[in-house]
């Protein structure tokens, strides 16, 4: 039988043991894998501002490095408002509709006098309304301002001429694409 | 694992260090606070986080959470000199940063610039670890604090703090075999602090008889970590005092600092990391150069102080360490029986004979390093002479990298001749320990009576895969 201080000894030698031995370790040889971006690099990206300058490196790490788009987008997921993990989109003819959290994302085809319309519904009056939305899908990846609600909804045109508003109607009309509201 | 932490953890902790370049000091801390090993409250650091996130957020203005984690990440204020020149002199709500850190008023709270820095390194660790699985529920609790940053809201969120790591301690940290053996080391020396390599062997062959069956350098490494924790903290009393967490408040400061040499404070530890970590470069040292050399210091300190304890390590230790790879491949009968019987362990002699050679190569390499580093023109005649002579030597040298580019050699040796140094002297001071061990008994029958003990231990203990 051991007196009960030595529990309380055991337990501090036992922290302090793995204390050391993690310190010792905490620098790694340059051969073993590490995160090629720096947690602070991939934050300041989550937090852009679109039509600001953004690191290209950081895109294309984003990109091409699995585990960096993996990082990227629990960072991202930490802080929208909803997103779609998988499309839950229902397409019926050339509407496409889906829920994001307590939003419903619609899309409205162009006509003959109107350009095609991003409409988001669901912003409750004086919940908190998303400003900003990404798509994502693959190596693309768009990011757009959003104004103001108007009663609960917000309205982005579509327009084919601008290039990232073209790619966010397609983004946001395939139902494989990851969506953000930010 | 062994060492009480899983690969995630030491990642996690890696990726932290790393990216902020945090000082050994720093990374003994941020250890410490991970795995608990803080007295009086192993959560202190994590009270000190809440209430500094509170200041911060008073004087920055955060709006939400996530401008506190933009603080908690940022690279400019990861230093204790840039967080002062950003803060200096602000004052807002409860919160001033006065000269020598933040302080929250009524709360009774303060902080250091430095150990503000430590703690903004802590913040990185949690909210980046296993993935950044953390950073939405803890940006969530950040926003809370945001919302209405006081004194209630810190104590609040230093409470979810405190459960959340403690969650992550049992995911990664298995510290119950660890604080299971050295409640029974502390019980098998009955109230002595001090032992002998025998202790270290009988404590082994005990362990022996259970089902975890530790290697003997396993163990040897607890043995390691009891006689610096009981050594800081001036004897058992001391170690009791420091481990029940009631100790009187003047006594508070000291205890941590005791602590913070015992994580912090092991050169020739890190000159095993060190020597793993050695850049690609001429080949000064072959990889089995370099493993046999970390074989053999990585006892540290008891390379030079007890010497028969490393040379069990690495005889026997090897040995034992063959029975279980062997096992853990899902081989076994009569080759684990033959392993256990210990015919093959390197004789003590043997193991002398081979740092010698050790010893010898790092002279001659230390020497070329001198001649690669140091004008050959010196008024110092003998110095010159010793030049020469490793001149002479790097010209015999039959190593890639030590025919060609003189400026790429140079270069090589420059990133790694403090290592160099440092290593010679040890491997010097475990041959100076081995002579003396020798001189009270030569090393042969030393071996030839250790040898029967670890085949004995071996062969009990692995018997039931020998006949299977």
């Amino acid at each position: 039988m051991s007196a009960p201080s030595d529990a309380a000894a055991a337990r501090l030698l036992a922290e302090l043991h793995a204390a050391r031995h993690l310190a010792r370790g905490s620098r790694r040889s340059e051969a073993e894998a590490r995160p090629s971006l720096s947690a602070a690099a991939l934050w300041a990206h989550v937090r852009r501002v679109p039509g600001r300058p953004v690191s290209l490196a950081v895109e294309r790490q984003i990109r091409d490095d699995p585990a960096t788009g993996r990082r990227y987008r629990a960072m991202l997921r930490s802080q929208a408002l909803a997103h779609t993990p998988l499309a839950i989109a229902a397409s019926d003819g050339a509407v496409v509709q889906r829920r994001l959290g307590s939003f419903a994302l619609e899309i409205v085809p162009p006509d003959a006098e109107a350009m095609a319309l991003l409409l988001i519904r669901g912003v409750a009056e004086g919940a908190s309304a998303p400003s900003l939305i990404e798509a994502a899908l693959g190596a693309e990846i768009v990011r757009l301002e959003l104004g103001a609600p108007i009663a609960g909804t917000i309205v982005l045109a579509l327009d084919p001429e601008v290039a990232e508003t073209a790619l966010l109607a397609r983004l946001a009309a395939d139902p494989k694409s990851e969506i953000f509201l930010l | 694992m062994t060492g009480g932490y899983d690969e995630r953890c030491a990642a996690d902790l890696a990726n932290v260090c790393e990216g902020r370049d945090l000082s050994r000091q720093d990374r003994a801390w941020l250890a410490r606070a991970v795995t608990g090993a803080m007295r009086p409250n192993r959560d202190k650091p994590l009270w000190d986080l809440a209430h500094a996130l509170t200041a911060l957020a008073q004087l920055a203005g955060a709006r939400d959470g996530r401008d506190l984690v933009t603080l908690a990440l940022d690279p400019d204020l990861a230093r204790a000199a840039t967080i002062e020149a950003r803060f200096s002199g602000a004052r807002a709500g409860s919160a001033e940063a006065d000269a020598r850190g933040l302080v929250i008023e009524g709360a009774g709270w303060r902080i250091t610039w430095s150990g503000l820095a430590r703690l903004l390194a802590l913040a990185e660790f949690v909210l980046t670890a296993e993935d950044l699985a953390g950073i939405a529920t803890l940006s969530g609790w950040f926003d809370e604090l945001a919302r209405e940053p006081g004194a209630e809201a810190a104590g609040f969120l230093s409470k979810r703090l405190a459960r959340h790591l403690a969650a992550y301690r049992n995911a990664h940290l298995p510290l119950a075999p660890l604080e299971r053996r050295f409640r029974a080391i502390l019980g098998f020396l009955h109230g002595r602090s001090d032992f002998g390599d025998d202790d270290v062997l009988e404590f082994w062959r005990a362990e022996m008889g259970e089902d975890e069956r530790p290697g003997f350098r396993t163990i040897a490494e607890h043995f390691v970590t009891f006689e610096a924790v009981v050594s800081a903290l001036g004897g058992l009393a001391g170690l009791r005092a420091a481990a029940s967490l009631d100790s009187d408040e003047a006594w508070h400061d000291r205890v941590d600092t005791s602590l913070a040499d015992i994580v912090g404070d092991e050169p020739a530890e890190n000159l095993a990391a060190m020597l793993l970590g050695l850049p690609e470069g001429p080949k000064i040292l072959t990889g089995a150069e370099r493993d046999d050399l970390v074989d053999l210091l990585r006892l540290d300190p008891f390379h030079r102080t007890r010497p028969l304890t490393t040379l069990r390590a690495v005889s026997f230790g090897r040995v034992q360490s063959g029975i279980a790879n062997r096992l853990r491949r899902g081989g076994g009968g009569g080759e684990v029986a033959e392993r256990a019987a210990c015919i093959d362990a390197e004789p003590y002699d043997a193991i002398a004979v081979r740092a010698a050679c050790l010893a010898a190569h790092l002279k001659l390499m230390v020497g070329i390093a001198a001649c690669l580093r140091l004008p050959a023109e010196t008024a110092d005649a003998a110095l010159r002479a010793a030049l020469q002579a490793a001149e002479a030597d790097l010209k015999r040298v039959r190593r890639s990298g030590f025919d060609g580019d003189r400026v790429a050699l140079a270069a090589g040796f420059a990133a790694v001749d403090e290592t160099l140094v440092r290593t010679a002297e040890e491997v010097a001071a475990l041959i100076r320990a081995m002579q003396n061990l020798e001189a009270r008994r030569p090393l042969p029958e030393i071996f030839a009576a250790d040898r029967p003990i670890f085949a004995e231990t071996l062969t009990q203990a692995y018997a039931g895969e020998s006949v299977s």
